[in-house]
């Protein structure tokens, strides 16, 4: 177990700029998730920390000695990739035990630790297979064997779930979250999966071109996003936005189109232009507030998205069960004041006005 | 059912007409001749009067095979030829892919420059050589005395196991660069992300060539050494234009006995019996291709 600390990195490929000035702490066993779209510096900053690839500047500390100079191995890091990478021309076995084999354990050693790990991993029946007589979560599996069997101080995983279906993908979260919770290694995860980072992190990182937009737990990236950018990435359905402005008439009201929302005494006014978002949850379908015509119905399970037309845009709610309401129909849309985000216009960052 | 027989049945018909004139074709230039060489080495082809007459001879033809001494020493040489060829060949290669895959070597310049040798048509490079090896003028000589490393002028082509070898010379100097390509694919072909892993697995330099990449290019490896072994066991030119299989006979192998003995000595059923030879070893040589090329079979699953 280890800390890991990444001060001031950037890096440059050419003029192009990855990675913008980075300063992130990971504690002790904690397990951190690199969330951002495609393109974002997130596999970048994991190839750094790992030692594949150089920082153009700014220092790496592990357990508070500074690692830049050392190589993959010493840093004593351990990595899955997103493709696996698994050497194609040998077993399960000897892909778990190649680490241990370059250090010459004994042979004995070897094949305990293997066998150990491969348990663990429910690999055990596939020992003497190459990865391509593998299925996909078979194959993922031995790329964690790979990077377990090391006892690495920390896991840096890569995507590791993007090329598994839907059901395995659910799965094999569990795994690593159990894993970690077994084993208690610090481990630094990168997706593009908002869903993926909430479920499995003590905290999330957001990355934005590069840059740091927000680092919290799953609790603080949901209810209390540092950014537009980050309350659009964070949670399902995405969160609707819309312009407004305040009025104080009759008690203090936030005005959108011709709906207005009001608001609680205690509310700061400030003195910029506004947005506001509002998650799904905070809205409700049903006979009181202002009439809206329903655009799209989606059934998801234990909830029902239904999207309708609302003060030129659109807002969506969530229904509990299935709902069955159809598009074209007339509702009421009422908002919870509770629920709503408020973002400075020109900065897009949050305000704390409620 | 009915129906999907029928159609697959048309359209294997029809398949048959598309591939029937290069059947035809490879008959005539390919099997017709190895059929003919076949019986012609069970012949004594004699040159009576206005044409040619054949007698059946048995097994005589490959009987004197066991019988010349020059057969036999030709063999020994073919073998021994072939084997340094085939070792050079492949580790120059592969020196040549590893410096040319290294970031250094990217350059496409380096590969062009590569390639002139295997560009150049076989006889011109016969050619080229000979003016190298050229005792009084050649460049070898005057180089190796501008160095200082000789005094007099050596008679590279003169002496027995020293012709045979400058002969190799030249044909690895050809040989190269093709080999060199076909394992530069092979490399080129093993993901990055192997290194990264096998990095992170603590391998270094080393471990990774012997780990990641050897492996990696086993396939273009043994391609490589059938490819250069038939090439080495079929090496006419390079000694009809350097030696002529002089001096004493000390660089004829198989394939320059085989057209000596035929075209020559018109002992045409002997000059096929060792064609026949040749034909039986490079064949061989094929079905190991053959099955380097297949896909590898899935081992047994293991429990
Ligand atoms: N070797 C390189 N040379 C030049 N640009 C690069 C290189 N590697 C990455 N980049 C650029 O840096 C940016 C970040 O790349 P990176 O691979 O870190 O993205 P990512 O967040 O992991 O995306 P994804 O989710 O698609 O894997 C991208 O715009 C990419 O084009
Ligand atoms: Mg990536």
């Amino acid at each position: 177990m280890a800390t890991l600390e990444l001060i001031n990195i950037n890096k440059k490929f050419g003029e192009f700029t990855a990675v913008n000035d980075i300063n992130l702490r990971v504690e002790e066993g904690e397990f951190v998730t690199l969330l951002g779209p495609s393109g974002c510096g997130k596999s970048t900053l994991l190839n750094m920390t790992a030692g594949l690839e150089d920082v153009t500047s700014g220092e790496i500390h592990i357990n508070g000695k500074k690692v830049n100079h050392l190589g993959p191995f010493e840093r004593d890091v351990a990595m899955v990739f997103q493709n696996y990478a698994l050497y194609p021309h040998m077993t399960v076995e000897e892909n778990i035990g190649f680490s241990l084999r370059l250090r010459k354990r004994p042979k004995n050693e070897i094949q305990d630790k293997v066998r150990k790990v491969a348990e663990m991993l429910e690999l055990d029946k596939f020992m003497h297979r190459l990865p391509r007589e593998l299925s996909g979560g078979q194959q993922q599996r031995v790329a964690i064997g790979r990077a377990v069997i090391r006892e690495p101080s920390i896991f840096l995983f890569d995507e590791p779930f993007s090329n598994l279906d839907a059901a395995l993908r659910l799965k094999t979260r569990g795994e690593i979250k159990e894993l970690h919770q077994r084993l208690g290694v610090t481990s630094i995860f990168v997706t593009h999966d908002q869903e993926e980072a909430l479920s499995l992190s003590d905290r999330i990182a957001v990355l934005r071109l590069g840059q740091l937009e927000q680092f919290g737990t799953p609790e603080d990236v949901y209810s209390k996003p540092a950014s537009k950018y980050v309350a659009r990435f964070i949670g399902t359905p995405q969160m609707d936005i819309f312009a407004g402005s305040f009025v104080n008439s009759d008690g203090l009201h936030f005005q959108i189109g011709e709906a207005d929302i009001p608001l609680p005494v205690s509310f700061k006014i400030p003195d910029t232009a506004v947005d506001v978002g509002i998650r799904a949850e905070f809205v409700t379908l049903g006979s009181k507030g202002f009439d809206a015509a329903i655009r799209l119905v989606q059934p998801v399970g234990p909830f029902t998205y239904v999207t309708v037309d609302w003060q030129g845009g659109s807002v969506t709610a969530r229904v509990n069960g299935v709902s069955h309401m159809k598009p074209k129909e007339i509702i009421k849309v009422e908002i919870d004041p509770e629920g709503l985000l408020f973002f400075d216009r020109i900065t897009e960052k949050r305000m704390d006005l409620l | 059912m009915q129906t999907t027989n029928e159609y697959n049945r048309k359209r294997y018909r029809l398949g048959l007409w598309f591939v029937a004139p290069a059947v035809f074709v490879l008959l005539i230039v390919l099997a017709y001749p190895i059929f003919a060489s076949l019986v012609l080495s069970f012949l004594r082809v004699r040159f009576a009067g206005q044409g040619l007459s054949f007698e059946f001879n048995g097994l005589n033809n490959y009987a004197d095979l066991f019988r010349k001494d020059l057969f036999r020493e030709a063999l020994f040489r073919s073998v021994y030829y072939t084997v340094i060829e085939v070792v050079s060949v492949i580790l120059l290669a592969l020196l040549v892919a590893l410096m040319l895959n290294h970031p250094l070597g990217r350059s496409a310049f380096y590969r062009v420059v590569l390639l002139v040798p295997w560009a150049l048509a076989p006889v011109a490079n016969a050619v080229l050589w000979k003016w190298i090896y050229n005792a009084n003028y050649g460049i070898l000589n005057q180089a190796l005395r501008g160095l200082g490393a000789i005094e007099e002028n050596i008679i590279w082509l003169g002496k027995p196991w020293l012709a045979l070898n400058m002969i190799l010379v030249a044909d690895i100097w050809k040989a190269v660069p093709f080999i060199a390509l076909l394992i530069l694919a092979g490399l080129q072909n093993i993901p990055s992300y192997l290194y990264k892993a096998a990095r992170l697995d603590g391998a270094n330099a080393w471990q990774q060539f012997v780990h990641i990449t050897l492996p990696g290019i086993k396939t273009t490896f043994v391609i490589s050494i059938v490819l250069q072994s038939i090439w080495a066991l079929k090496v006419f030119d390079l000694i009809y234009v350097l030696t002529k299989g002089s001096p004493a006979d000390s660089t004829v192998l198989l394939n320059y006995l085989s057209w000596r003995e035929t075209f020559s000595n018109l002992d045409i059923g002997y000059g096929a019996a060792i064609a026949n030879v040749l034909f039986a070893l490079m064949l061989m040589l094929a079905l190991v291709y053959i099955r380097a090329l297949r896909p590898r079979q899935t081992q047994a699953q293991g429990g």
